[in-house]
């Protein structure tokens, strides 16, 4: 089965959706640098808080996300290693596309 | 400052309120004899509410729950509901506004800056400074202004704005952004759009044409009509269904355009080149095929596949890679043919062959043919040089003057 071999089938699945789901909560974080609280991260990210805290916990142990403790509430940043990510994720969406469509049968 | 207070699910009807007003969840508000509710100070609305008159404060702030509006709402300062969904049906002005989870707004709105968390729907022209939305933004009508920044994805009408950024996906209908496009994943523009630059992770797209200064692409850029900028970077495909007019330009992969190509600085693919009209440019570095009706570089020109012209190639200095087979005639100041090419006729002020190449006819001031080289007819003006083991269909044959290549 597909599924059995590492790096295929169902495992990659559930790898790429971690990883689109990450991609999506650092784009939320990136555009409220230094205040952006868990409510509003979870507005942002279509999550609920519960779900995303775990998230978030993942994030800031790789390294991608800080937590700053601020005097009414907890904030996240992106820290340098998690804009790299966003490049990096994004870079290689680009490079996914190239081999869907369009193919271009041709203007020639 | 004198406090109005509407209770827990009280329906009241009001006129002018002087100083603030307060009310609990489930308050709804009218206006007295069908005009609109003033409130000189601050509204706040602890839980979910609904404004069924047009409705005027200095500030309004709603705690938690459902917030609805079915007439105008002018707030003077500023709208801020951290944690509620707000539902405007009617008119909006504000100076600014942050929104938690969902803002819906469905009729004209203006404000200075806008923070939305979550999802902003708007159903009628949109105006503003800036506006930040941290999930996802549906535009059915015009937005104007500023700079617009979006978390997710972003589904727009015409647009007429000074930047855009989404992290995920932007789909818009055309307009014009003045400054940056930046997109991490998916750009597309159903009419034509002219923008200052475009920035795109994965794959950009033109329904209609385009026309900008710089555009960097990670993955695929396509244009159904002509596409005109001042510098083209693209990783993988380039696909333009009319004529593509740009500067330095440098794709990746393939660069496919349905009408002419036509650049004002150098052009490199890394792969395939195939123009249905002409290409016209200063120099070319093509790591791939040259399919063209013709093209002409002013410059030097390196090809490294097969090329197909039914106009020709021409260029004055001029480079056919090792084993590549060129269809359509060839004119340059300097022309190499690397070892194992074919050519059909070459006109050249000096025409270089490469060993074991083949050509049908050779025309050139000075010409020098490789070892074991296959040559129809060779004409030249001042200096001819034979390698080893040439075959020649006819005698070469020295001309006074170079004759006039083909144009």
């Amino acid at each position: 089965m597909a599924g059995d071999r590492p790096g295929t089938g169902p495992r990659t699945a559930v790898r790429r959706e971690r990883t689109d789901l990450y991609a999506s909560i650092l784009e939320v974080i990136k555009r409220q640098p230094g205040t952006a609280r868990i409510t509003r991260i979870s507005y942002g990210a279509g999550m609920p808080v519960d779900r995303l805290r775990s998230s978030l916990d993942r994030l800031v142990a790789l390294g991608l996300v800080r937590r700053r403790e601020l005097d009414r509430f907890t904030a996240y940043e992106l820290t340098p290693r998690g804009q790299e990510f966003l490049t990096t994720y994004w870079k290689m969406r680009g490079y996914v596309a190239l081999f869907g469509p369009p193919d271009g049968s041709g203007y020639v | 400052m004198a406090e109005t207070v509407v209770r827990r699910g009280e329906r009241v009807r009001l006129g002018r309120v002087e100083g603030d007003l307060r009310a609990e969840d489930g308050a709804e508000v009218s206006a007295e004899e069908g005009g609109r509710v003033v409130v000189s100070g601050e509204a706040r609305f602890e839980g979910s509410a609904r404004l069924r008159s047009p409705f005027e404060c200095r500030r309004l702030r709603v705690e938690h729950g459902e917030f609805e509006a079915d007439g105008e709402l002018r707030v003077e300062d500023r709208l801020r509901a951290d944690d509620a969904r707000v539902t405007l049906r009617g008119p909006l002005s504000v100076a600014a506004l942050s929104v938690g989870p969902f803002l819906a707004l469905g009729g004209p709105t203006s404000f200075e800056t806008g923070d939305v968390g979550g999802v902003l729907e708007a159903t009628a022209a949109t105006t503003f400074r800036t506006l930040s939305v941290g999930g996802s933004l549906r535009a059915s009508a015009p937005l104007k202004g500023g700079r617009l920044s979006v978390g997710g994805d972003a589904r727009l009408a015409a647009v007429d704005l000074d930047g855009v950024e989404a992290g995920g996906e932007i789909q818009l209908g055309g307009g014009v952004v003045r400054e940056t496009i930046e997109v991490g994943g998916v750009f597309s523009a159903r009419e034509d759009l002219t923008f200052g630059n475009l920035e795109v992770g994965g794959t950009a797209s033109f329904g209609a044409g385009g026309r900008g200064r710089r555009v960097e692409v990670g993955g695929v850029l396509s244009a159904a009509r002509d596409l005109t900028v001042e510098r083209l970077e693209v990783g993988g495909e380039c696909v333009v269904g009319g004529s593509l007019t740009t500067g330095r330009t440098e794709v990746g992969g393939v660069l496919r355009v349905g009408g002419g190509l036509i650049l004002s600085d150098h052009l490199e693919v890394g792969g395939r080149l195939e123009v249905a009209g002409d290409v016209v440019g200063p120099s070319a570095e093509i790591g791939g095929t040259l399919r063209a009706r013709s093209a002409r570089f002013t410059g030097a020109a390196e090809v490294a596949g097969p090329v197909r012209t039914s106009a020709g190639l021409r260029a004055a200095s001029l480079k056919i890679a090792n084993g590549s087979e060129v269809h359509g005639p060839v004119v340059g100041g300097t022309v190499e043919v690397g070892r194992h090419g074919r050519v059909e006729t070459v006109f050249g002020t000096r025409v270089e062959l490469g060993a074991h190449g083949q050509a049908d006819r050779i025309v050139g001031g000075s010409v020098e043919v490789g070892a074991d080289c296959r040559v129809g007819s060779i004409e030249y003006v001042r200096h001819l040089s034979l390698g080893r083991r040439v075959q020649l269909s006819r005698p070469a044959v020295q001309l006074a003057t170079l004759p006039t290549p083909p144009r």
